[in-house]
């Protein structure tokens, strides 16, 4: 189900101008032409991002790292089992990813804040109006092209009662590069069910009377003659692109879940991420350069389900074995297989991050804390998979290769979408930034 | 003409194995439709229903549901809260039971006497604000629950007198966790999932907690133990043949048999007292995630 509300915003004479404008600045990529369209760069190797934003931190070494020679205070409780690539093991919690290691390049020498903060999603500290933007909108400034907002940010639809929220944190959004780069934000269910809260506009636009475009365009003509002629001047190019995605049914149905087959659905799992994770492969595969599906809302791994995040403190071994990882391993797997037989995995480049690490030391409650060194997956777009880069130390602690920073992720993804040296030095963004030598 | 040669008699063979392997795993029976995440099934002879934990997608949160097992009918079983409630666990007769709160960043147990009207939340007796996987006795006078997953206590519920009525079960361990603790139905007997040994096992623990011995011993993850209604069996999760499916180990010969065989995952068995021969459990299938029961008549557990 594909969810339109409602947005009341009226004057005794009809929808306002200014009730119009705000509609239109929630809808970042409406604006976007005040800006101009940039052009890609040459040396692309990937026409869309999807970003899989493990927030919380999960663990390395119950995952991706596992270390069966370190020391007892340190080892996994989980066996380490191989993969389909040479020399590489993965924990026994991810056999499907283990099946198709060959899709999937393993950073495992990553050295990020460990702390829950949003360096590995703008690549900087930076805080305040001038902050530095999420990547998603750095690829947004150079890809808008499309009928299709050029950066989409997948939460789950359910709302968190303590903490920060992944859709409304800095680093989630445009920083300085401006709103018009914000990320267009979704909401997506276990029952597939899809909102799409900006478009919140009409009174009465339900699903089913979207589906009639000759009564949806007469509700927007109706719109423009309660504004003033100068106003309409002024907003016709965002009045269009704001609306584009409403009367374009081809862009419109990139967010309609119940296109996709049952056993499609099936192979993703009924769960928020998995049917996110769809919801991302669909976008990516109608043009969408930039997908962000976020695992949670908050970091916290406190119970099952959209609302748990991979800080897993706590029982962290019983989460990660009876829910973070069924879930994650069956629905990442899904898309690279998804990602591959649609011929999208070449076009596509996949990063899955948290912002940190955890522990080498297992803690007195069943988890381990905070921890700076982590492993990041990557697949497809430019990428080489089965392959592992860089290396830990006997316990997982630090890197004994070169480590990788959140700069060092940006840059590569920014690289990988064309946008050179040049092109974020005249931005102004990740600056100082490298490509992780050997990925790309 | 092609239809009309003569099958050969291997190729009968071949068939008549598939037609017998399909015929003892088709005594899976689906219990559920709507597929959504759940775990945690129990038995509550109260009410003759499973209760069990599923996902409100609207809230997030997790709620207990009940399945009717005459007419598989699902209801909530307490009213909607705006708390996360789950690991349910009822005493033999169905009047006592507990569960796990979540709450913000806290967690809790709660235990409730429907006869008396008598309720508890049990003390907190570590820093941390962290408690889950209760089990309440056959009898309803016990809980015993896991503080910050590392060690367990037992509640006097039947004096319950906050504190007081605590006392420890089994001692910290360094850098393992023991979780998931099962009454056997004697109240006599518990059996529980730790790491302490590296890996997890499902271990034995009389009710006092002394007489710890290791059950199992496989490579992998043993788990989620509940005992059979005659106390001579243990069902728990493994995931030793490469996936999560359920096992029965027999107690006395210490012979262990896969019930069920899927690729996806099964997890979280509970026995049927009424119907000792027989398990629920949540099982995924395509991707949905579901309660199934499954008869045990053709298990092979005898010592060789």
């Amino acid at each position: 189900m594909l969810e339109i509300g409602s947005f009341r915003s009226r004057a005794c004479q009809g929808v306002t101008r200014r009730s119009f404008v705000q509609a239109a600045a929630t809808v970042p990529w409406a604006l976007n032409t005040l800006a101009g369209r940039a052009t890609a760069a040459s040396g692309q190797r990937a026409k869309s991002v999807m970003m899989i934003w493990l927030w919380g931190g999960p663990s390395h070494i119950d995952t991706f790292d596992p270390k069966p020679e370190a020391d007892s205070h340190v080892r996994s409780p989980f066996q380490s089992i191989g993969t389909r690539t040479t020399g590489e093991h993965f924990t026994e919690l991810l056999p499907r990813l283990a099946n198709r290691s060959h899709h999937l390049t393993v950073l495992r020498s990553c050295r990020f804040s460990g702390n829950h903060d949003m360096l590995c999603l703008t690549g900087s500290r930076s805080r305040g109006a001038n902050r530095d933007p999420n990547f998603g909108s750095i690829v947004a400034q150079k890809h808008h092209d499309s009928s299709l907002p050029p950066f989409v940010s997948i939460a789950p639809q359910t709302t968190l009662s303590h903490g920060f929220q992944c859709i409304s944190s800095p680093g989630f959004d445009a920083g300085r590069l401006g709103a018009a780069y914000n990320p267009f934000i979704v909401r997506c269910s276990s029952e597939s069910e899809v909102q799409i809260p900006s478009l919140k506009l009409l009174d009465g636009l339900t699903p089913h009377r979207l589906s009639d475009r000759r009564l949806l365009l007469n509700q927007l003509d109706l719109l423009q003659r309660h504004l003033d002629s100068d106003a309409i001047n002024a907003l016709d190019k965002h009045h269009h692109n704001a609306y584009s995605l409403l009367t374009s049914s081809d862009a419109f149905r990139a967010f309609d879940l119940r296109q996709e087959s049952p056993r499609t659905h099936a192979a993703y799992g009924k769960t928020t991420f998995g049917q996110s994770m769809l919801l991302g492969r669909r976008l990516v595969e109608a043009g969408v350069p930039y997908v962000q599906v976020n695992w949670s809302l908050g970091v916290d791994g406190l119970e099952e389900g959209p609302l748990m995040g991979w800080d897993t403190h706590r029982n962290g071994f019983g989460q990660l074995m009876n829910y973070h990882c069924p879930v994650f391993d069956r629905a990442f797997s899904a898309l690279l297989d998804d990602l591959h037989e649609r011929g999208l995995l070449d076009q596509t480049l996949v990063v899955a991050t948290g912002e940190m690490g955890r522990t080498p030391e297992i803690n007195k409650i069943g988890g381990r804390d905070h921890w700076a060194t982590c492993s990041t997956l990557w697949a497809g777009g430019g990428t080489t998979g089965g392959r592992v880069i860089g290396k830990t130390d006997r316990n997982g602690g630090e890197p004994v290769s070169s480590p990788v920073s959140p700069l060092m992720v940006g840059t590569t993804i920014a690289e990988a979408m064309g946008i050179d040296s040049q092109a974020r030095a005249e931005l102004g963004v990740l600056r100082g930034g490298t490509v992780i030598e050997g990925m790309l | 003409m092609r239809f009309c040669q003569p099958i050969c008699p291997g190729l009968l063979l071949i068939l008549a194995l598939l037609v017998g392997v399909e015929a003892a795993w088709s005594q899976e029976q689906q219990l559920t439709e709507d597929g959504r995440l759940k775990r945690d099934a129990a038995y509550c002879a109260h009410s003759r229903c499973i209760v069990f934990t599923q996902e409100d997608h609207r809230t997030g949160k997790m709620r207990l549901m009940k399945l009717n097992l005459e007419d598989l009918s699902v209801s909530p079983f307490e009213a909607e809260s705006d708390e996360s409630r789950r690991e349910f666990s009822v005493s033999a007769d169905g009047n006592v039971y507990c569960f796990n709160v979540v709450r913000g960043l806290s967690s809790s147990i709660r235990v409730f006497d429907r006869k008396a009207s008598q309720q508890a939340t049990l003390p907190k007796m570590d820093k941390d604000p962290w408690s889950n996987w209760p089990a309440i006795s056959p009898d309803g006078k016990t809980v015993v629950w896991v503080e910050g997953a590392r060690v367990m206590y037992a509640y006097n519920f039947a004096e319950n007198k906050g504190r007081e009525s605590v006392r420890r079960f089994t001692a910290p361990g360094d850098d393992y966790s023991d979780y998931m603790p099962s009454f056997f139905p004697s109240g006599k007997q518990l059996a529980f999932a730790s790491n302490r040994d590296h890996d997890f096992e499902i271990y034995l623990m009389n009710s006092d907690g002394t007489g710890q011995q290791r059950l199992t011993e496989s490579r992998g993850i043993d788990m989620h133990p509940a005992v059979s209604p005659d106390g001579k069996r243990v069902a728990f999760t493994s995931n030793r043949d490469g996936n999560y499916e359920i096992y029965v180990i027999d107690l006395a010969t210490r012979k262990s048999q896969r019930v069920t065989q899927n690729e996806e995952v099964d997890n979280f068995a509970c026995w049927l007292p009424t119907r000792p021969n027989e398990l629920v459990y949540v099982g995924q299938r395509d991707g949905k995630t579901d309660l199934y029961r499954i008869s045990l008549g053709s298990l092979s557990l005898a010592a060789e």
